[in-house]
């Protein structure tokens, strides 16, 4: 089963390394394949982002592809409207602390939470894509949770060992909210 | 083996290291500078040699230094890098030198921009150099390819004495995939290509034998045409043996979707879309591009295929050229392409070939 997420935001978000943070992890589990590819304006912190991920039991066909079955829009801001992103079974993602709504997207599943909010309440105010990972994680159960936080660990922590508890906190706090939004649907 | 998830551009480095590469020259470009941020680090470590040349025309001819004492060498650029290279490339193949040559493409003609794209099919296949010599052209279409075909490469590069050329993309450098990373061939295996190399053809000491001088052209002891007929019975030969393709859901194909490269990945994608509609379409795939597989359009039964859509990355296309040799005729060609950073995209092809099915 082939499953294809585009990550969508803006430079500096960290929109690149959560995709990457969750192939690595999808390549931790046997049988599991994964591609990543990242689009990015030149080099400028506010440009385009865009993350492809496509994680698959099977060999990847397309490793980039105009609509996926996730978009996680990291904000409202992207230069590009996330709803050019959309099929109609697509889950959008919002990450803002506006109140927007999900016909503004023309999205039929629609998940809203203001992740800055979140990793501003676990005192990591620089952890907003570990919130996402959490939340994307939380809601979709697309690979196991803890093994993307071991990866977390390994791809952060080797450099700064000193970050991973607050790492861990944004995450598992984004991923209990996951969680909970799919339980109250 | 291992399996790792790589970037492109690392992968192909690995692999050329791990197929015992010990000498690479290049200079910078888009989108492959990765590729020599990752050997400068690692090849000292092996002994071998890491060369940021001043410029495209010395690094390759730097590769031309390193192959003619018969060491297993190997350059990278991208497009526009060799359009630079393209003289040596030449001297190469005249002098018959086995080095790998990898072209991570971007946007053309001239400088064009840093997008990925299939823009430069006619300079790897047809124009790679002046008079007409030719190399063996590998277009893999996934990183695990990719690796293979550098082992492979090299291989070839040594059984037929020729430079191998690698046709990849931008998209292949800096995309990063799950793959099988296969075992370093052994120091001693290394050393034992080069002592190889030294005793049937390439320079160093002389230790008894008669002096020996590698050049092309007119300079290789040979009259021109004599040397142009003996290249190409080696052209013929790969012609022969060096044919590879791939077939997809081909057996009740109707209608016929044809890419190579990166491209054949969303070709791919569309026809399993248009399959699940039930429509009866497959694909042809080149997995290298010199020699062209002529034979697999001949194996289409044009009593069933009533249609084929090419589909590649360059604006006006190329690859369509040889398929519409390759077909003669016997069905009608279509042509969807993009270019200038546009990746391709597999509903878009789909869409192309529903109407072409209409």
């Amino acid at each position: 089963m082939e499953k294809t997420i585009i990550m969508t935001g803006i430079g500096g978000q960290g929109v690149k390394l959560a995709g990457e943070i969750l192939c690595y992890a999808a390549c931790k589990v046997d049988g599991l394949q994964a591609t990543n590819y990242a689009l990015y304006g030149r080099a400028k912190r506010g440009g385009m982002s865009d993350c492809f991920v496509a994680i698959s039991d099977k060999t990847i066909t397309a490793p980039v592809f105009a609509k996926a079955d996730i978009v996680v829009a990291f904000t409202t801001e992207t230069p590009e409207n996330p709803a050019n992103k959309l099929r109609e079974d697509t889950i959008l993602f919002m990450n803002t602390p506006n109140d927007v709504k999900a016909e503004d997207y023309g999205a039929n599943k629609f998940v809203l939470f203001d992740g800055q909010g979140m990793a501003d309440e676990v005192q990591n105010p620089k952890g907003e894509n570990m919130v996402i990972l959490g939340i994307l994680v939380g809601y979709t159960n697309i690979l196991p949770e803890e093994l993307v936080l071991e990866t977390i660990f390994e791809k952060l922590g080797a450099r700064h060992p000193e970050f991973n508890e607050l790492n861990e906190k944004a995450y598992r706090y984004g991923l209990e909210k996951g969680k909970a939004m799919l339980a109250a649907e | 083996m291992e399996k790792v998830f790589m970037k492109g551009c690392e992968a192909v480095a690995e692999a050329a290291m791990r197929a015992g590469c010990r000498y690479y020259a290049g200079y910078p470009i888009t989108p492959q500078n990765q590729v020599p941020e990752y050997i400068s680090r690692k090849m000292p470590k092996l002994g071998g040699v890491f060369m940021q040349g001043e410029s495209e025309v010395a690094s390759i001819n730097m590769i031309y230094g390193a192959a003619v004492g018969g060491t297993r060498s190997m350059i990278t650029s991208s497009s526009c890098g060799l359009s630079l290279m393209s003289e040596t490339i030449g001297w190469l193949i005249s002098a018959e030198l086995p080095v790998v040559i990898a072209n991570f493409q971007r946007g053309g003609p001239g400088i064009g921009d840093i997008g990925p794209t299939q823009q430069d099919y006619f300079q790897a296949t047809k124009a790679h150099s002046n008079g007409g010599g030719r190399m063996l052209v590998m277009s893999p279409g996934s990183l695990q390819e990719a690796i293979d075909a550098v082992f492979e490469a090299f291989e070839k590069a040594n059984k037929y004495r020729t430079p191998v050329y690698i046709q990849l993309d931008g998209i292949s450098g800096g995309m990063m995939e799950s793959v099988m990373m296969p075992d370093a061939i052994s120091d001693e295996e290394v050393a034992a290509l080069k002592q190889k190399a030294k005793e049937e053809w390439a320079v160093g000491k002389m230790e008894g034998r008669e002096r020996r001088e590698i050049v092309g052209g007119a300079d290789s002891g040979l009259p021109l045409q004599t040397l142009n007929q003996k290249l190409e019975a080696k052209y013929l030969e790969m012609e022969k043996n060096e044919v590879k393709y791939e077939n997809y859901l081909m057996e009740d194909a109707e209608y016929v979707i044809t890419a190579y490269g990166i491209g054949s990945r969303f070709a791919r994608a569309a026809v399993n879309i248009l399959r699940e509609e039930g429509y009866k379409v497959g694909m042809i795939r080149p997995i290298n591009i010199y020699p062209f597989p002529f034979e697999a359009y001949d194996a289409i039964d044009y009593s069933k295929v009533k249609g084929i859509l090419s589909t590649e990355m360059s604006i006006p296309a190329q690859f369509i050229h040889d398929v519409q040799i390759a077909v003669k005729g016997r069905a009608p060609v279509y042509n969807y392409s993009t270019s200038g950073g546009v990746i391709l995209d597999a509903v878009e092809i789909a869409n192309h070939a529903r109407e072409m099915m209409k």
